[in-house]
């Protein structure tokens, strides 16, 4: 189950090529039942996923790779796994709808969004630490002409920006992975052996400032963030909705930083708290200034990792899990905070918060969308992101009250960028409010779809701790 | 079977909300009459609890809880559930009593506005949200649906969304009510360290007040705990110095100003204090900051009523400054005389903004010397005018003006001896503050009531826009006042304190109507209200003009203290600078080093491969070529890290 979720969106990638550029209306058909395809087989492993032995990898298959070197392609997910299995099908399945509105050379944007959600279920469902690490580069290159062709602005810049920040902390987090399987040989990229035999505790501590570091620039961690925002500013909705939604660098921090390197994480939590602390206030503080309606949204981004990564500094077992909570929750969240931008500048052609207005009037159900998924980023509760926020404010106050004070305050501050953004797009007297006359289906479907899975989960976070938590308690103890 | 009706008074106006807002987008009309009946249902069924649960009490079982899990924390069980005792009692009756009375107000004062359904619709979320706080079991359930009530009144402050001031009213309280929260969540976190500490997990009222004195807080932490929490009610409950958002939050629709940000929201922050009373108890330099705040919040506020000549932010400030004697009463250690208060309160402060808002409806203005002035033009000259052209707005808005100010045998008299009482105990100063505060009271509410109801003077030329002479609204906006009317005068009949009070304990003592104090306040606002009668019997113009050192008091007072000012400059000022501080950083310093300076290290490595087209190809291919070397290179070398 879990070894063809990639190579669904991958072999439809393949077929694309060999169908011609006219025929749009196959292109889109063969896409949409790619997603829909992967995502059938993702509830299928929700459905039939064991949660009572969440911590064990299930739907596993084995394949033998390269046994020189004693590498194998096994695949299988766990709780973790499946939580961001579920992340990559309701993304991918929302930002499908925004890729359609591409108009120039669609046939090539869908193969690269092919293969980039192809990708995200590589990651996610690879045991073996080599083969995430190859889907994960397969995501970076996949994206980059993603925003270099198809984006906006100074897209070559940013894609530019992008391209080199990710691509050093890619050949460091190959690096250390060279110097783990130097330490500890093939056993040690085996994710599900990986907590039984761990390494020195010396030897932790001197390769975790190296993951941390690789993983930071991957993951947008202050102060190696500047190319998010630029990025995702630049990228095409759907481009962004995917990359900044499912976010693989929390992920690959965990598993790694976490997982095979418990000890290295403790001896560096401390650094990465202040940063996690820092970067929650010091972004607030930058999306404040932002003029462009994408650009608070990147910063905003930067800042609310803050919370997961102040989340995993504490490093205990209820941290850690309303981390993994908040970065489901969160890229639920961008996704429709950059589909909602996607539809609002395809419509006006423009993406300054202060030339919108009246949206509230002109177009209320994008209006509510908007107002409801900046509540929701605010911490409003009813919203996952709140019951997440407040999990983690809960189990790291007594590690780190003062960075948890400073976490609180950032919210404050998150609700002054927001409620500017709301007062200037949505109130006010409607300008150009014939544009916005009927709305299509494909832009309010994913909106509803991606907010109402933030309300379920709000409502209902035992949904999603019940995977989270065996998998976490499995390496943290 | 309390339970039970618990949770369908919880579910009601949800689903009500819910229905309203999918299906009666549309239909206006239906929409205000499916609220406004499940409304009403909820208020009969609040009232039928009552009978059993004075049963229930007699048994000696005052407290009834049922809750489900929502959350796990670590240690912390966090739920969701239903608290019932003598305070959730009064609450509900509070709260669903007056919504319905605003419910069916608004059926007839929103008539035509092309917003009603969403109107409605988030009228009946406040109620759920304001009945989860009134019913929870918990601290955190509190929080949540503290925040929930916060955004329903930031989208009906921002009801008229196309009005600037609107907007940035909604802001301003929201913003300013999260100050608040900030605090709040801060105390809870730092409560939830010592919890973890001593191994309790879950925030119950009924755990906490027994675990709290075994916790073992030092005193400094515990005061701190408390100020945090009240940060939280002082947000909400508009008390000095977060009071600011308040009177902007005039800017919605004026039902809401009656239900949200006068009679019950507003008054969560008391609730909130009452509920979770032996926290506060067990930090007395807390106690003692909050009697302060208290004081002077009811006593500048009733100042700022002084100078204000629209009726909305009259009221508003009214309500700061009674707010402020309910705090002061719950500092002074008296919760029972805070609650009384509330309760009263909810009654003539309700009434008193339907009436301001019948008397928009028929003047379509909220300046008070506008509306005396066009009564004098179109009664001319008769005194008593606006007692015939609207006779019941004129009654009741007098009867609730009677109620406010304290004279016996109206609802307000009654407690708010009980605050004065209980404020004697307390420090000599703040006691003589609740006792000018009387007479404050009673002038702004004497001029607002000379300069409306009974204006006098020449009649000015340029107020002829009597189009259609005043008349009376709608059955649906008299008959609520009419009722309201009833509670003011006789709510003091009502057996609150006997609700309130837990188990077989002798109920609180009620105040005799004769005793001196009593004699003090009644005569301070006779006073009050007779000199400001008498000032405004000629002229409707300023004091000031009469008394020419008073001006520049008044000039503070109109300025409010110069305190949006302070909040302009120092607040959002320094918001600004660190904002820009950050963002020129980004630009110039991050991005600057990291992308440029990588860019230039890629092409200084890369030269060679200098003719395709941007750095990062070569960037890639390089560092993969580096990397695969590297990694040849040790797995031949068999070097180790």
């Amino acid at each position: 189950m879990t070894l063809i979720l990639p190579w669904i969106s991958w072999i439809t990638a393949l077929t694309l090529l060999g169908i011609p550029r006219q025929n749009l209306r196959l292109l889109k058909r063969l896409t949409a039942s790619a997603c829909l395809l992967s995502a059938a087989a993702v509830l299928f492993m929700v459905l039939n996923f064991d949660g009572r032995s969440g911590a064990e990898y299930q739907f596993v298959t084995r394949l033998s790779w390269l046994p020189a070197l004693g590498i194998d392609y096994v695949s299988g997910v766990d709780g973790l796994g499946l939580t961001f299995c579920l992340l990559t099908a309701l993304v991918s399945g929302a930002s499908l709808f925004s890729a359609f509105t591409v108009s120039d050379r669609l046939k090539e944007y869908l193969v690269f969004f092919l293969l980039l959600s192809g990708a995200f279920y590589g990651v996610f469902t690879s045991m073996n630490l080599f083969f995430v690490y190859v889907f994960y580069e397969v995501t970076l290159l996949a994206v980059y002409p993603m925003i270099a062709v198809w984006g906006t602005g100074k897209k070559e810049a940013a894609a530019i920006q992008m391209a080199v920040m990710t691509g050093l902390g890619a050949v460091l987090a190959l690096f250390g992975l060279f110097l783990l399987y130097q330490q500890g040989g093939p056993a040690v990229f085996d994710l599900e052996a990986a907590p039984r035999n761990l390494l020195a505790a010396e030897t932790q501590i001197r390769l975790a400032p190296l993951f941390l570091i690789a993983f930071g620039l991957l993951s947008s961690l202050w102060p190696l963030h500047s190319w998010a925002p630029a990025a995702y500013a630049s990228a095409p909705a759907s481009a962004a909705m995917l990359h900044a939604g499912i976010k693989a660098g929390p992920y690959l921090l965990l598993r790694v930083a976490a997982g095979l390197l418990p000890e290295g994480m403790r001896a560096w939590a401390d650094a990465l708290a202040l940063a996690a602390a820092v970067g929650i206030v010091y972004a607030a503080y930058a999306a404040l200034r932002q003029k462009s309606l994408r650009l608070i949204f990147g910063f905003s981004g930067v800042s609310h990792l803050g919370y997961v990564f102040l989340g995993l500094a504490a490093f205990s077992a209820p941290s850690v899990s309303g981390a993994v909570f908040l970065v489901f929750a969160h890229g639920i969240l961008t996704a429709a905070l950059f589909s909602a931008a996607g539809t609002l500048s395809n419509r006006t052609q423009h993406d300054e918060i202060q030339a919108f207005g009246g949206l509230a009037q002109s177009a209320p159900f994008l209006s509510a969308a908007l107002i409801a998924a900046s509540m929701a980023s605010l911490g409003m509760p009813g919203f996952a992101n709140f019951a997440s926020e407040l999990m983690i404010l809960l189990s790291t106050w007594s590690v780190y009250p003062w960075l948890t004070g400073l976490a609180v305050l950032g919210i404050l501050l998150t609700s002054v960028y927001l409620l500017r953004m709301i007062q200037a797009v949505c109130y006010g007297k409607a300008v150009q409010a014939e544009t916005f006359s009927n709305l299509r289906l494909h832009e309010t479907l994913p909106l509803a779809l991606l907010i109402g899975t933030l309300i379920l989960f709000g409502l209902w976070p035992s949904g999603l701790l019940q995977w989270i938590e065996p998998a976490i308690g499995a390496f943290i103890s | 079977m309390i339970l039970t009706t618990a949770w369908t008074l919880l579910a009601l106006p949800l689903a009500s909300a819910a229905f309203i807002s999918v299906f009666l987008r549309k239909s206006p009309k239906t929409a205000g009459a499916l609220a406004t009946l499940v409304m009403g249902l909820c208020f009969a069924l609040t009232c039928s609890l009552i009978a059993p649960y004075e049963a229930l009490k007699n048994e000696g079982t005052p407290v009834l809880e049922s809750s489900v899990r929502w959350l796990t924390a670590g240690l912390f069980t966090l739920n969701f559930g239903v608290y019932f005792n003598g305070l959730t009692l009064v609450m509900l009756l509070v709260v669903t009593g007056v919504a319905t009375l605003v419910f069916l107000f608004s059926t007839a004062y929103m008539a035509g506005d092309p917003g009603t359904s969403r109107y409605f619709a988030c009228l009946s979320f406040f109620t759920f949200s304001m009945m989860g706080i009134v019913l929870s079991p918990n601290l955190i359930q509190i929080f949540i649906f503290w925040e929930l009530v916060g955004l329903s009144s930031y989208l009906l402050i921002g009801f008229w969304f196309e009005k600037k001031e609107a907007c940035t009213a909604a802001k301003k309280a929201f913003m300013t009510t999260r100050v608040g929260d900030a605090g709040m969540m801060l105390g809870l976190l730092a409560l939830s360290g010592f919890m973890a500490a001593g191994g309790i997990g879950s925030f119950d009222f009924t755990v906490l007040e027994t675990a709290l004195p075994s916790l073992g807080i030092p005193e400094l932490a515990m005061t701190l705990i408390a100020l945090g929490l009240f940060l939280g009610a002082a947000g909400k409950s508009a008390q000095a110095p977060l009071h600011v958002w308040l009177p902007d939050a005039m800017e919605g629709p004026t039902p809401v100003s009656a239900l949200i940000h006068a009679a019950t929201m507003v008054a969560a922050g008391i609730f909130l204090l009452a509920r979770i009373f032996f926290i506060f108890e067990a930090s007395p330099d807390a106690m003692t900051f909050i009697a302060w705040t208290g004081g002077l919040t009811a006593f500048l506020a009733a100042l700022l009523a002084l100078v204000q000549t629209d009726i909305k932010k009259i009221l508003a400030y009214s309500t700061v400054s009674q707010l402020g004697y309910m705090v002061l009463a719950l500092g002074v250690s008296d919760a029972q005389a805070g609650i009384l208060h509330l309760t009263m309160h909810a009654f003539f402060k309700a009434l008193l903004f339907l009436g301001a808002g019948s008397l928009i409806h028929a003047f379509h203005s909220q300046d008070i010397r506008e509306m005396g002035a066009r009564v004098l033009h179109e009664g001319r000259g008769s005194r008593l005018y606006l007692f015939k052209a609207l006779p019941v707005t004129s009654l009741t808005f007098l009867i609730g003006t009677v109620s406010l100010i304290g004279l016996p045998p109206f609802s307000g008299f009654f407690s708010k001896e009980e605050v004065l009482a209980a404020a004697a105990h307390g420090p000599a100063f703040l006691f003589g503050l609740a006792l000018a505060t009387v007479l404050v009271t009673a002038f702004y509410n004497g001029r607002l009531f000379t300069i409306v109801f009974l204006p006098g003077g020449k009649t000015s030329s340029h107020a002829s826009h009597a189009e259609h002479p005043l008349h009376e609204g709608s059955p649906a906006m008299t008959v609520p006042l009419i009722l309201l009317a009833v509670l003011s005068v006789f709510g003091s009949a009502l057996p609150i304190h006997a609700w309130l009070s837990s188990g077989k304990e002798p109920s609180h003592v009620a105040p005799h109507g004769l005793d001196p104090l009593a004699l003090i306040s009644v005569g301070a606002a006779l006073l009050g209200f007779a000199s400001a009668a008498l000032v405004y019997w000629k002229r409707s113009g300023r004091l000031r003009d009469a008394l020419p050192w008073l001006a520049q008091p008044a000039r503070v007072l109109e300025h409010k203290y110069f305190l949006d000012d302070i909040y302009d400059r120092w607040v959002c000022g320094a918001l600004e600078k660190k904002a820009r501080a950050a963002d020129l950083l980004e630009r110039y310093v991050i991005t600057e080093w990291t992308i440029n300076g990588l860019g230039r290290l890629a092409r200084w490595i890369g030269g060679g491969l200098r003719s395709f087209q941007t750095g990062v190809v070569q960037f890639y291919a390089l560092t993969f070529l580096i990397g695969a070397l590297t990694i040849l290179f040790f797995m031949t070398s068999g070097w180790r890290f």
